[in-house]
């Protein structure tokens, strides 16, 4: 990535961060004073009118909240993605918050994407490479994905540790024929991300799905800043 | 928690206001200030038993005001609001005095228990 692209990432990034902390204040007035309803409501000497319905319309305000709260949480660590280019990451951590942010698009065309977690024993699946990069890499690759689902498909994501790798599989229940996965228009992107990252992004042809094999350390010329 | 007074400071006048009013329901006195500089010239005036206290305001910052309401009196203790997770400004108020921190939006129980929480240590730690 070259440095006026990654002055153009940074500043996104700023921006969004900042955004989300104002987000946040907003949030935070709407769950005040929705709690205010509920305790002038808890302290009326009748049951006022409407009240079930008050009732059931501040629940879903304070569920929203939480829902807004959980998404800005993750907006704000993603907007905060670029603040170091390479870096250690919990590549498990990394996919399930691009994940959680993707699930729009997916729900967009009634499809589910999820990441599968590793066996609770599992050590944590650690890389040192450019954050920023391998959540475009695997954006893409729900892109390419997106861009065949039908109607139902769950898109699986999982994570494994390989020497001095790691493979990341999207896989599905649906058989796609290879050749249309590579055909998808996010494909030559994908793998030119994948290549920047040192590693490669292949049709899966045993499960059938993508496979992205990317270098756990990172290549040479690449310095942590 | 009957008649506890407390100090909040926020810059945002709608939400300090509306939870000024919900910690009055519940027994607390409150007094509230939209930016620092107004919080801290109430110090002097009254004596406060807490003060809930928002990071990121313009102007004077929370943790500066953090740091004056310490030089005035270490002994009231300070719960921070912050928009920013843990990893952040939380923490650093904690290094700076402050009592503890909450993460907005947050419940209105669980500030009234680290309210709770902060004026019982303070008279325990004052008077043993």
């Amino acid at each position: 990535m070259t440095l006026p692209q990654q002055t153009e990432i940074a500043f996104f990034g700023r921006i969004t961060a900042g955004v989300t902390h104002e987000l946040k204040n907003v949030l935070a007035i709407i769950n005040e004073s929705s709690g205010l309803m509920q305790d002038l409501m808890a302290l009326a000497k009748e049951t006022p009118a409407y009240h079930d319905r008050f009732q059931k319309a501040l629940t879903s305000i304070r569920g929203q909240v939480q829902r807004g709260q959980n998404l800005i949480a993750r907006l704000n660590q993603f907007a905060h993605t670029p603040d170091i280019s390479v870096r250690a990451v919990d590549l498990l951590e990394a996919a399930g918050h691009l994940v959680a942010l993707s699930q729009r698009f997916a729900t967009l065309k009634n499809v589910s994407l999820k990441v599968v977690p590793p066996p609770p024993a599992e050590q944590p699946i650690q890389a040192t490479l450019n954050l920023v990069q391998f959540q475009m890499a695997l954006f893409a690759a729900i892109e390419c994905w997106l861009s065949l689902a039908a109607p139902g498909n769950e898109l699986t994501i999982s994570l494994a540790r390989k020497e001095h790798a790691c493979e990341v599989s999207l896989a599905c229940e649906k058989s796609f024929p290879a050749g249309d996965l590579a055909a998808a228009e996010k494909w030559p992107l994908l793998q030119g991300i994948a290549a920047s990252l040192g590693g490669a992004a292949e049709i899966d042809a045993r499960k059938p799905g993508i496979l992205m094999i990317l270098p756990t350390k990172p290549p040479l010329g690449v310095s942590n800043e | 928690m009957k008649g506890w007074k407390v100090l909040l400071i926020d810059d945002e006048e709608d939400f300090v206001m509306t939870l000024a009013e919900r910690l009055q329901l519940r027994g607390l006195c409150t007094m509230a200030a939209t930016d620092g500089e107004s919080g801290l010239k109430l110090l002097p005036n009254e004596s406060f038993d807490a003060v809930i206290l928002d990071v990121m305001m313009p102007r004077l910052g929370g943790l500066e005001v953090l740091e004056r309401i310490k030089a005035f009196n270490p002994q009231i203790p300070v719960i921070i609001l912050t928009g920013r997770g843990r990893s952040e400004d939380g923490p650093r108020g904690m290094q700076l005095g402050a009592f503890d921190y909450l993460i907005k939006p947050f419940d209105i129980d669980e500030l009234t228990q680290k309210i709770n929480d902060a004026i019982t240590r303070k008279v325990t730690e004052v008077s043993p």
